[in-house]
């Protein structure tokens, strides 16, 4: 079975006598019918050419479109060392556009710059550490209540691991409309302006989090939150010694993401079984359960089965955002 | 090492215009819609030797996923 038209790519070459004269300029984009690779069934990794671990899905759409940039992009850059390529992507388009970075580096050798805007994560931790770190420059540009850039969930991570983040907008929260490109209000073509210089800010880092039960009422459904959940989780994880081996686990993805959080489900039954791990577990799903909107009184249970369900009402409700934020794209 | 980037508002129009290609097959010729981004870059054949736009149709293997 063959899926059509799941990417495509534009090549610009620079004006003669324009400012870049020198520059090969590439967009990308994914489609409708792609949206399918951010489910959370669809997660599984393969090594890309660096053994770092990137989504299948994305790889396999970027290595079907490869010959294809290959032959145009031949007469462009070999033996042209000056030029500078610019490789930009929006949603689907901006994880083809981060592979396609990485590709051009270490296939043609060029000077590359990475625009994203609004992209999901493209690999493991190894991938957001290692692979994007020979291009020459990179700007990942998000909206603060895009929900796009929170999947696939952790364990993938944005390249470049704890790298800057030019947030466009300061909104909070998850705004559906926010994922647009063009010809809406709050679409990243409108954001996008001024200079980089003034663009640019930290991109928050992993912290150690426990969250309390009882407090769970506090939690929307935000990026905010996303983050205090996901460092809440790796930080059970860490303290009770389950992190090394759920890291080692999934170098290799390959069973996909649900089956990384059976697994995991087991480890925090495990973890939970000791004091005071019990309460921070406790404290984690009660606060997960909130963020999936499932109410703030559901009784936890400190078992595998319902662990496991906790995460999926987490996942469903992630994977239902981004699947109306990357449909609404014309 | 410091490389001339593409300002935020042309790296965005890039990014934008090329949803314009859903209908193009491979080989038409892409005219951006941003005035800006066509000064500085041609994707456009004529003129010579530098190949212009491409619209890329890809076929992806399903591999039973979907």
């Amino acid at each position: 079975m063959f899926r059509r038209e799941s990417g495509f790519a534009v090549v610009g070459k620079g004006k003669v006598g324009g400012q870049y004269k020198d520059a090969v300029a590439i967009a990308f984009r994914g489609t409708q019918t792609s949206f399918d690779w951010l489910s959370n069934s669809n997660t599984r990794t393969v090594a890309i050419e660096n053994q770092t671990q990137a989504h299948k899905g994305f790889y396999d759409i970027f290595n079907s479109m490869r010959p294809a940039l290959e032959q145009q992009l031949n007469p462009l850059l070999r033996g042209n060392s000056r030029a500078i390529v610019h490789c930009s992507g929006h949603s689907l388009g901006a994880a083809l556009a981060q592979l396609a970075a990485i590709w051009i580096k270490k296939f043609y050798g060029n000077r590359v710059a990475l625009y994203t805007f609004g992209s999901p994560r493209v690999g493991l931790k190894s991938f957001a550490m290692q692979a994007p770190g020979s291009i020459d420059a990179s700007y990942r540009c998000i909206h603060g209540d895009d929900p796009v850039p929170l999947a696939p969930v952790w364990p993938y991570y944005h390249a470049p691991y704890n790298g800057q983040v030019v947030r466009l907008t300061s909104d909070t929260g998850i705004r559906i409309s926010s994922h647009a490109m063009r010809e809406a209000s709050h679409c990243y073509q409108n954001s996008a302006r001024g200079e980089w210089a003034n663009l640019i800010g930290a991109e928050r880092l992993p912290k150690q989090v426990y969250l309390k039960y009882g407090e769970q009422h506090k939690v929307t459904f935000s990026e905010y939150w996303k983050n205090q959940i996901e460092d809440a989780l790796t930080t059970i994880l860490r303290k009770s010694g389950v992190a090394s081996a759920a890291i080692l686990a999934v170098q290799n993805l390959g069973g996909g993401v649900h089956t990384f959080y059976d697994n995991l489900a087991m480890e925090l039954e495990k973890s939970a079984k000791v004091f005071p791990n019990d309460e921070h577990v406790k404290g984690l799903l009660a606060h997960m359960l909130v963020f999936a909107g499932r109410g703030a009184h559901v009784v936890i249970k400190l078992t595998a089965r319902f662990i496991r369900w906790v995460f999926e009402q987490v996942l469903a409700v992630l994977s239902r955002a981004v699947r109306y934020a990357v449909s609404g794209l014309s | 090492m410091i490389i001339d980037t593409l300002p935020p508002k042309i790296a965005a129009a890039l990014a934008a215009d090329v949803y314009d290609t859903l209908d193009m097959p491979a080989g038409a010729v892409f005219t951006p819609k941003d005035k800006a981004l066509s000064k500085l870059f041609d994707f456009s054949s004529q003129g010579g030797l530098y190949m212009a736009a491409v619209a890329v149709s890809c076929f992806v293997e399903s591999l039973g996923l979907l």
